[in-house]
């Protein structure tokens, strides 16, 4: 070993710890036999001995026992902020979930409630119905007139065939039970209603909406239990 | 609450990311004593160091999830943060480095000695405390870059390769300011490392 390769390691070489046995005895060797690295060595070993005991001085140094304090409750208010942000987040998607359902159910109850309001009392399919016209989602005759176009819900009993077949000639799908509602049994008396609705109200009865036409207005059939309330819907071309 | 041993780094941090404060009080009294230490042997005061723990835990408290055990160990991440916050601190104040010129510390070093507590040492408590004001005083008069390395791998223990994560460095880079750093203080404290113990390094 070389004084030069002997300078790079010298501080190593001091703290035994810190190479590797062989190198170390070579350097030792070296020292051994060099007066000068000798010096370097001992020199070395004192600043690595005054070093470990500002190390040892220093152990029990520490921040203050209130940052600890400090920092515990800012990590608490931290995490409740955050999990107040994460309810607000929630909130607000199911608020986006709802909207679909809410605005569908707010267009059955608008046009039940312009019907109701045009009949003094809910009627049976089977009997004459009271007439829609003059209201914001009138009724148009065959519709009025057109029990028989449940299929599903067995109220046909007693129409024309001529109706009917001019109101099925209209209807471009088959009734769809309205989510959420009572459902429709056979049997079940109920009159059919004709409204008008937003396109993006379909993606809660099962149809894809393209969303840039969510906002166009189509026509659709509901069929209204006796209890006023829409039990099954279908679309009319 | 004590720390606990029993639980790794790496699981305090899972821990703490769910909001558990307990492991976080865990990780704190496991790490905050180091990094305390490196802030000061770093500005040589104490609210600095102080306002260094606070700035790398506040740190982890926001950024736990960003923590990627696959650069470094959570205590060099602790490392980092606290001396970019030294950093801040040192290039904002000028007064903090150097506190001793070399003049300073060859007067002082010729006034003690080195090889207390080495061999045939003094026992002399006031002797060793101006010794080891005197070793503080040169690390601190070092340049920032062999400071750091002095700190982390001679005061603290951290190995090549954990200093080289704290310091954002390769490992050779380390090495060879550790090097220089050392080179340096075996220079500033030659005096005192050279001169025989006595009662007078004491001085008395």
């Amino acid at each position: 070993m070389t004084c030069a390769e002997f300078d790079v390691i010298v501080h190593d070489v001091a703290r035994s710890d810190a190479l590797d046995k062989p190198a170390a005895v070579i350097a030792k060797f070296h020292a051994q036999t060099c007066e000068r690295c000798a010096a370097r060595l001992a020199q070395a070993q004192v600043v690595a001995g005054a070093l470990d005991m500002v190390a040892q001085d220093s152990a029990g140094l520490e921040a203050s026992a209130h940052l600890e304090a400090a920092l515990v409750a800012a990590f608490r208010e931290y995490h409740r902020s955050l999990e107040r942000a994460r309810h607000r987040i929630s909130r607000e998607r199911l608020r986006w979930l709802e909207w679909p359902a809410l605005a569908a159910a707010a267009v059955v109850l608008l046009a039940v409630g312009a019907w109701n309001f045009s009949r003094p009392r809910v009627a049976n399919v089977r009997g004459n119905h009271a007439s829609g016209q003059g209201t914001a989602l009138a009724v148009p005759d065959n519709a009025r007139n057109s029990g028989a176009l449940a299929p599903k819900a067995n109220s046909a009993a007693g129409e024309s065939q001529n109706e009917m077949a001019v109101a099925q000639s209209e209807t471009a799908s088959d009734f769809v039970l309205v989510p959420y509602g009572e459902g429709f049994e056979p049997g079940d008396s109920g009159v059919i209603v004709r409204v008008e609705m937003p396109r993006s109200a379909l993606a809660d009865l099962g149809y894809s909406v393209d969303a840039s036409r969510s906002a166009d207005l189509i026509r659709a059939d509901l069929l209204v239990g006796e209890d006023g309330w829409p039990r099954a819907v279908r679309l009319v071309r | 609450m004590p720390d606990r041993p029993e639980l790794r780094d790496e699981e305090l941090l899972r821990r703490m990311r769910a909001g558990d404060d307990e492991a976080f009080r865990s990780f704190y009294l496991r790490h905050q004593r180091p990094i305390y230490r490196f802030a000061l042997h770093m500005t040589g005061r104490p609210e600095a160091a102080e306002e260094a723990v606070q700035e790398a835990f506040m740190t982890l408290i926001r950024e736990a999830a960003k923590f990627d055990p696959a650069r470094g160990t959570p205590q060099a991440f602790l490392f980092g943060i606290a001396r970019n916050h030294v950093r801040r601190v040192v290039e904002s104040n000028s007064r903090f480095v150097p506190l001793a010129d070399d003049g300073d510390l060859q007067v002082r070093a010729g006034q003690a000695s080195l090889s207390y507590g080495l061999g045939e040492s003094l026992s002399d408590d006031l002797a060793r405390a101006e010794i080891i004001e005197l070793v503080r005083r040169a690390i601190l008069a070092l340049p920032e870059h062999y400071r750091e390395a002095v700190s982390l791998c001679d005061l603290e223990g951290l190995d090549y390769a954990a200093a080289a994560s704290a310091l954002n460095c390769p490992i050779g880079t380390v090495r060879s300011r550790l090097a220089r750093g050392r080179e340096m203080l075996v220079v500033k404290l030659r005096p005192a490392a050279m001169k025989k113990p006595s009662r007078a390094a004491g001085g008395r």
